[in-house]
């Protein structure tokens, strides 16, 4: 994907300002999850601290494998044009999206394992809890420390009257580099859940 | 040397290394603490890798700061506004640790483990933005 859009060094861009970096719109529906979940916590209501995890976190899961191993690949053959087209559109989504999603499932979580008296390290199944702590570190480091920055970097590009390919193909590397660690972290995940759900 | 390839070559500070540096370690430093909830976790070690993250942050901005030749206008455009997302995302964090109760050295361990997270990481997209302008 990076090599093909590297050789065409300048992509035109027929409508550089058709779309909105962060999609105003969006920024309503992230105010409403985001007070929700402030709500969820503050009555410490179980249904409403469960609903939070599990949603935040099969969102989360599905999203990154579902990106790094099924989209990310058909991506990878579509023309420039299209690529660019498609990147334009999701991106932009995926920028109000992961971070609201991650917030709900950590915060949400922490509280469930509260609620369940699991945080205490006594318990017998702490040190699942634990790796957990540790899977969601790598991620976060991996996801805002190199994806996050290059995502917002290739809307910045696009938004350009004509986009470099160079500078959208160094950056675009990071999400190929990054998908197999993602990819192995969100597996990790969804064992050490499915021990914690049924211990 | 075309514009185009000026750009992607061109030489800066390793900004986005030493953020990741700098996330890991307040990461880590988070991570041991409420792993070791309810007790209190060994303070030496959540010191010094907080400490650490800190050195690091501050070292990052002020290689950044004297950099002659960056789009300055286009990191300022970008960093006041990821700065208002990550302290949204930092307050409801610190709002989590202080309504569970948590007090004493391992909430303020946690809250600045929170604000340097909540400076990194608009420092870091801020940064890899404006280095392509």
């Amino acid at each position: 994907m990076s090599e093909l859009l590297a050789e065409e060094v300048r992509v035109p861009n027929s409508e550089p300002d058709e779309f909105q970096i962060v999609p105003k719109v969006g920024l309503i529906f992230v105010g409403v999850a985001v007070i929700a979940l402030l709500v969820a916590v503050s009555t410490n209501s179980l249904w409403a601290i469960d609903f939070f995890h599990v949603v935040g976190g099969a969102a989360w899961t599905i999203l990154d494998l579902f990106l790094g191993f099924v989209l990310g690949p058909i991506l990878g053959r579509l023309s420039i044009p299209a690529r660019a087209e498609f990147t334009k559109r999701f991106m932009p989504k995926m920028l109000l999206i992961m971070p609201t999603v991650v917030l709900c499932t950590l915060a949400g979580g922490f509280q469930l394992a509260k609620h369940e008296g699991r945080l205490i390290a006594h318990y017998p199944d702490h040190p699942w809890l634990v790796a957990s702590y540790i899977v969601v570190a790598v991620m976060a480091l991996v996801a805002l420390g190199l994806l996050e920055p290059a995502n917002v970097a290739v809307l910045f590009e696009l938004k350009k009257p004509t986009p470099n390919g160079e500078v959208i193909a160094k950056l675009m590397k990071r999400f190929i580099y990054s998908a197999g660690v993602t990819g192995a972290m969100q597996v990790a995940t969804l064992i050490i859940m499915t021990k914690l759900a049924t211990s | 040397m075309t514009k185009t390839s000026e750009v992607t070559v061109r030489k800066l500070p390793p900004v986005t290394h030493l953020c990741v540096v700098s996330m890991a370690l307040v990461i880590g430093a988070g991570v041991y603490m409420v792993s070791e909830i309810p007790s209190n976790p060994n303070y030496s070690i959540v010191f010094l890798l907080v400490g650490l993250s800190i050195l690091i942050f501050v070292i990052n901005a002020f290689l950044l700061v004297n950099v002659k030749t960056f789009n300055w206008k286009v990191f300022l455009q970008v960093i006041k506004w990821t700065l208002l997302a990550y302290c949204v995302i930092s307050g409801v964090l610190i709002y989590i640790f202080v309504y569970d109760k948590m007090s004493g050295k391992s909430l303020d361990l946690l809250i600045a483990s929170l604000v340097l997270f909540a400076l990194n990481v608009p420092l870091n997209i801020a940064f890899t933005v404006a280095r392509y302008q």
